[in-house]
């Protein structure tokens, strides 16, 4: 029956977690086996429990609790009153319910009270949230990258004073970067840390004054904060930050919320530091090239998987409406353009997927190599994920806004309406492509790390993967080499033209990547041939059309 | 031979009908084994229905009046149905799979350590057959020895009563003892009921299609032209139409009546669980494709507007 | 005040969403059908955990079946309760009330208890009331179709009994089998709980003890003679014209006839 479970019913979900991810070589890194602290005896067991964890509880939650809930909490929204953020209640449930399944710590480390569940794990867990509701996401899914950052960076009194009560939920964790003047150009942030005042000496702590704004959940307990602490005429821009935990208390005033579009569920904060005592966390001027840049990692993988589940609510609804909603005597689900919409839809579902987990296994294997001091795969698997994450978390975001534009299209004029799913989903998703970066952002990185060649060993690495279908291995070899025309032909143009045709170059670069990932899944699934044929099928105009953009683009300014 | 005894529920001095219809089913196997059918009944104030099981087939009719019984609960009924049963002996033992009968049932066959089969659809002989894996498989259920049994909601048609014939009433002693009172009814809170659909024999149902709560009085004079009850879908009951009690379905009451009239209802599958056992299911809707029509015995493709007052004007005629 | 609650579960066969026929060519039950936790006894297994939630004290859970069948415990164990039981029911099945004089016999032997909650259900391949023959034979006071329970106290416990026209509360004295039905909740969509994943971690391999009882000293008094396969219902329809007042006149009299 659906609705029942949301791990369960995602057969495609349920497919890469079954056959694709490579879990020995994730459980190798990250577990001792035969350490009498781990309790897997071999990578098979912990997968099993892994999987198991993802059926129940979050797939269970997810479709019987939180799904319920989702139009009430949109409705209701987070209110604000008299500097308290208030929650509607059905939020307030589903916190509960998250605490109660023992959930919030899903990655922290056992010996702080948590899972120490691999990234793929916690992935694959935010999308089936997020598909029951994609506001409750920034509770749970924000969580994870907050109490990594304290877990590698941190010290070990922190550690102590903040992951235990995290990993129970009783601590939720807020991410302050964003000023009114430094949004995407996060190196002019200017809160400043105990610029004039000394640090105090007893108890090693400083103290951030300044406004941060659009802050997710900054009602809440562990806020890590961006603030300059260097003098400007010293250190300036990005090299003059570091970055604080600030503990909720009197000193930390929420003094609005915003009115948002979406994602009512989610408190965005203002937020004003007056002399907010202040931990410094890792080493003074490392706070925007270091940590952030590392939070943002975690922080941008969790995003794309929101996308993704609120990708699958889209894809599903619309797949009942056309069933049940008859035109001209048929179900609308038989026109051949309702058709095709909804294969689209499926494909480009299945598509951001398998790049967003193929992606969350790198940094799996990546974080597994740091902690096991593995010098050589560290940078290799490092150089990936930082390459990847943000090309995953650009597609996943901008394919899941074009399939809930079509889901609501699919729905006609009921989909515009408060009644159905749709509208909600559609309004949420738009914030998915703007924060943890935009997808112009995303994209400026990917075309750079593109450039300097850091994904050729991978892409090499997947088509050595597909050992079958070999006409369409043909396709996706010739898509590949336009790639490497393109890049070629970027390495003697400026930053400036490279941005100006980042999309389109990344897109030829993931229409390549998908193509494998889909050949090879299509080797453990035969329904995924007919996927591949059709993404493939698909591919080869866009291809050449992205071609022709990156290689000769026109940047007009036009004023009448 | 089959000796059979039919556990009468009364309420509100009313016999129930599915007691009655166990009554009806037992009639039919004792004569075919030329056995008899005798009844119990247990309670207080119930004496003048249960005199009136007679007429319904009753051989035997036992009665356990006191006061102490005015409320159903398991201990004492157990202890006066068991006290009964130990100084009489049947081979069959019928109850109605109500929620007194299916808790009595069981209690009583553990009193008497007699095998206890609940939820029949079916008995012939001594199979007892049940419907189960959502009505796709029988199961036929073979128990040894004296047999208590819950049979459901239209295993027979409770027969007419027929007063030329009459049941031999005896008083059953009670004797409750503290072992049989420990537990109390602190209160009841049952609705009043404004509709009995489950006894109706003819429903005619309003759904979202009726447009207004002014046009309900379509559907009001189709019904009293009728004698029927009225029903509605939830889409009805959540517009404020009309009360809960009235609502058919996987939330509502199920129905099983004669005939069944669905009036602007889709025919949604919620909604269909509760009907679908309607003797004669007659739809109007003026959607062809509308799902009801799938189910229904006479399709009326239409405007109810239309077809309703047409109907009140032929039955009067 | 604090109680041992006891809970009563069973993996019984998962009918939702049946397609195709349920029975094998020779009529036993095809082996691609799956079993799933009853529901109602995971409702009863909430009642119970809900109770220790706000009275501390302890759950323990009890199921008949074989090591496989009795995956329902290790669910118990996940959802936070303190024990759970094998009751080892020999190769067969057992029927409704040979399992239940199993129980009491495990049930006798496991110590003090306040409560024991179970499902009402019947399902499919039971021919009983569970709840009902265990009270019976334990010889405790019971109440059945339990919703909710309302209070809990000074030896006694008030049920929430749903029947036919709406409520009744019933008080009995403890110790006291509760057989629980569906409704368990109203307002929000709060399902029986879910497991806890850190239980779950801990507890994925905990052994589950067997009660020392003898399944070969019960019979059972009701055996399953057979299974049929019931043809999906057909209905034969006739379109009625709207207009066509002979048409609509015929068809009232077809169906009022018995009337
Ligand atoms: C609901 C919500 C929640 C948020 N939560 C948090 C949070 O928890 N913590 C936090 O720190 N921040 C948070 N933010 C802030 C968010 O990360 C920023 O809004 C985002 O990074 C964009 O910054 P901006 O809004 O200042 O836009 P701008 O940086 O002003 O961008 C405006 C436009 O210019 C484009 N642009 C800017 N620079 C470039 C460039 N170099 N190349 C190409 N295009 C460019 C952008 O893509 C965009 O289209 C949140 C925002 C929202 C709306
Ligand atoms: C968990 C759950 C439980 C539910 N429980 C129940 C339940 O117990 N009972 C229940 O009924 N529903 C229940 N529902 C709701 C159910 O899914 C349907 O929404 C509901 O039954 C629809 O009611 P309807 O047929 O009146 O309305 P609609 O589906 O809106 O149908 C109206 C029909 O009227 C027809 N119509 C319109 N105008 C006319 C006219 N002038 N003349 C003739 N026909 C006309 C239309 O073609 C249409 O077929 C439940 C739903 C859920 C999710």
């Amino acid at each position: 029956m659906p609705g029942e479970n949301f791990y369960t019913e995602n057969k495609d979900l349920k497919f890469l977690m079954d056959e694709i991810i490579d879990w020995k070589a994730i459980v190798d890194l990250k577990e001792k086996i035969g350490d009498e602290e781990c309790p897997y005896d071999d990578a098979e067991e912990a997968k099993a429990t892994y999987l198991g964890m993802l059926e129940d509880p979050v797939g269970d939650i997810a479709a019987k609790r939180f799904a319920p809930r989702a139009e009430e909490v949109d409705t209701i929204g987070c209110q604000y009153k008299d500097g308290e953020v208030i929650f509607p209640e059905g939020l307030k449930r589903n916190l509960q319910d998250l605490m109660d399944a023992q959930l919030m710590g899903m990655t922290i480390p056992r010996e702080y009270g948590g899972l120490q569940f691999p990234e793929t794990v916690y992935t694959a867990a935010i999308e089936v949230v997020s598909q029951a509701d994609a506001s409750l996401m920034n509770f749970f899914g924000l969580q994870g990258g907050i109490a990594e950052t304290i877990m590698e960076f941190a010290s070990d009194e922190l550690k102590q004073q903040y992951l235990p009560r995290m990993s129970t939920g009783e601590f939720t964790g807020a991410m302050a970067l964003t000023e009114p003047d430094a949004g995407s150009d996060l190196a002019a942030v200017s809160a400043k840390a105990d610029i004039e005042a000394e640090i105090d000496p007893e108890t090693g702590m400083w103290h951030i004054n300044g406004t941060k704004r659009f802050i997710t959940n900054g009602c809440g307990d562990v806020i890590l904060v961006l603030a300059r602490s260097e003098d400007a005429s010293r250190k300036s821009g990005g090299r003059g930050l570091s970055f604080f935990l600030v503990e909720k208390g009197d000193t930390v005033k929420v003094r609005r919320i915003e009115n948002k579009l979406g994602i009512h569920g989610s408190p965005t904060c203002e937020l004003y530091f007056d002399n907010s005592p202040a931990y410094l966390i890792g080493r003074r001027g490392m706070g925007l090239a270091r940590y952030t840049a590392w939070l943002m990692l975690a922080a941008r993988l969790a995003i794309g998987a929101q996308a993704q589940g609120i990708a699958e609510a889209a894809l599903q609804e619309s797949l009942k409406y056309a069933e049940e909603r008859e035109q001209f005597g048929k179900p609308i689900r038989q026109f051949p353009q309702v058709a095709a919409m909804l294969a689209n839809m499926r494909v480009y579902t299945e598509a951001s997927r398998a790049l967003l987990y193929a992606t969350s296994e790198i940094v799996d294997l990546h974080q597994g190599a740091e902690r096991r001091e593995l010098k050589e795969e560290t940078k290799a698997y490092g150089k990936l994920a930082e390459a990847l994450t943000p090309i995953a978390k650009y597609y996943s975001t901008e394919i899941a806004n074009k399939i809930c534009y079509d889901a609501i299209q699919i729905h006609g004029g009921n989909g515009f309406m408060k009644d159905y799913p749709v509208e909600r989903l559609y309004r949420d998703v738009r914030i998915t492509n703007i924060y943890e970066g935009t997808s112009q952002i995303q994209v400026n990185w990917g075309i750079s790390r593109l450039v300097r060649g850091d994904l050729n060993e991978y892409i090499a690495g997947l088509a050595e993967k597909v050992t079958r279908n070999p006409e369409l291995k043909a396709e996706v070899d010739k898509a590949a080499a336009v790639l490497q025309e393109c890049l070629a032909f970027l390495k003697e143009k400026d930053v400036g033209y490279r941005e100006l045709i980042a999309p389109h170059a990344v897109d030829i670069f993931i229409d390549v990547a998908v193509g494998y990932l889909f050949l090879a899944q299509a080797e453990k699934w035969e329904y995924k041939v007919e996927v591949a044929r059709k993404f493939i099928h698909d591919m080869a105009p866009r291809v050449e059309m992205n071609r022709q953009y990156t290689l000769d683009a026109l940047l007009v300014e036009l004023n009448p | 031979m089959s000796n059979i005894l039919v556990y009468a529920e009364i309420e509100d001095g009313v016999v129930h009908d599915v007691s009655l219809q166990c009554l009806a089913k037992g009639r039919e196997i004792a004569d075919a084994s030329s056995g008899k059918v005798d009844c119990l009944a247990v309670g207080s104030g119930i004496r003048a229905a249960a005199e009136g099981l007679g007429a319904f087939g009753a051989e035997a009719v036992f009665v356990a009046e006191d006061a102490k019984l005015e409320q159903y609960l398991t201990s004492p009924f157990k202890k006066v149905v068991s006290d009964f049963l130990k100084t009489n002996s049947y081979d069959l033992i019928l109850f109605p799979a109500t929620t007194v009968g299916d808790d009595l049932a069981p209690a009583v066959a553990e009193a008497l350590g007699v095998a206890c089969v609940l939820h029949c659809d079916g008995l012939a002989g001594d199979a007892l057959t049940r419907l189960e894996f959502d009505r796709k498989v029988s199961t036929t259920y073979k128990a040894e020895g004296c047999t208590i049994a819950s049979l459901k909601d239209g295993i027979a048609v409770a027969g007419a009563p027929d007063s030329s014939r009459s049941a031999q009433v005896s008083d059953v002693a009670v004797e409750l003892d503290a072992a049989s009172t420990k537990s109390k009814v602190l209160r009841r809170d049952v609705a009043k009921k404004t509709v009995n659909l489950k006894d109706a024999k003819i429903i005619v149902a309003g759904g979202a299609g009726v447009g207004t709560k002014e046009n309900f009085s379509l559907i009001e004079e189709l019904a009293d032209a009728l004698g029927a009850q009225i029903g509605a879908t939830r889409a009805v009951v959540d517009a404020g139409w009309l009360p809960a009690d009235h609502q058919i379905g996987q939330t509502g009451v199920t129905v099983r009546p004669a005939v069944y009239i669905a009036c602007g209802i889709s025919g949604a599958v919620q909604h269909r669980v509760g009907m679908l056992d309607s003797g004669k299911i007659i739809a109007i809707n003026t959607d062809k494709n509308a799902p009801i029509f799938k189910i229904a015995h006479y399709k009326i493709e239409g405007d109810l507007k239309e077809v309703l007052p047409k109907l009140v004007k032929l039955i009067k005629a | 005040m604090s109680y041992n609650c006891i809970v009563i579960v069973r993996e019984v066969w998962d009918t939702r969403d049946l397609t195709g026929s349920v029975l094998a060519d020779n009529g036993s039950i095809k082996d691609s059908m799956l079993t799933r936790f009853e529901p109602e006894d995971m409702n009863a297994l909430e009642m119970a955990l809900r109770i220790k939630d706000e009275h501390g004290g302890k759950v323990t859970a009890f199921s008949v079946g074989t090591p496989k069948q009795v995956d329902v415990l290790r669910e118990c164990l996940y959802r936070g309760v303190d024990e759970v039981v094998r009751v080892d029911a020999g190769a067969s099945s057992l029927g409704t009330q040979a399992a239940a004089q199993l129980l009491a016999d495990a049930i006798g032997k496991a110590g003090q208890y306040d409560l024991i909650c179970v499902g009402v259900t019947v399902a499919d391949g039971e021919s009983s009331m569970l709840g009902t023959h265990v009270a019976g034979k334990l010889g405790i006071e019971q109440v059945s179709y339990v919703d909710a329970i309302e209070e809990i106290g000074e030896g006694r416990v008030v049920g929430k009994r749903g029947i036919e026209m709406g409520y009744e509360y019933i008080e009995a004295p403890l110790p006291a089998l509760l057989s629980v039905g569906v409704a368990l909740v109203e307002d929000d969509p709060r399902t029986p709980r879910s497991a806890k994943a850190m239980l779950k971690l801990k507890a994925k391999k905990a052994e589950i003890p067997s009660a020392d009882v003898d399944a070969s000293a019960v019979t059972s008094p009701v055996s399953i003679a057979g299974r049929e396969a019931v043809p999906e219902r057909a209905v034969e329809s006739k379109d009625v014209a709207a207009e066509d007042e002979t048409a609509l006149k015929s068809m009232l009299d077809d169906v009022l006839k018995g009337e």
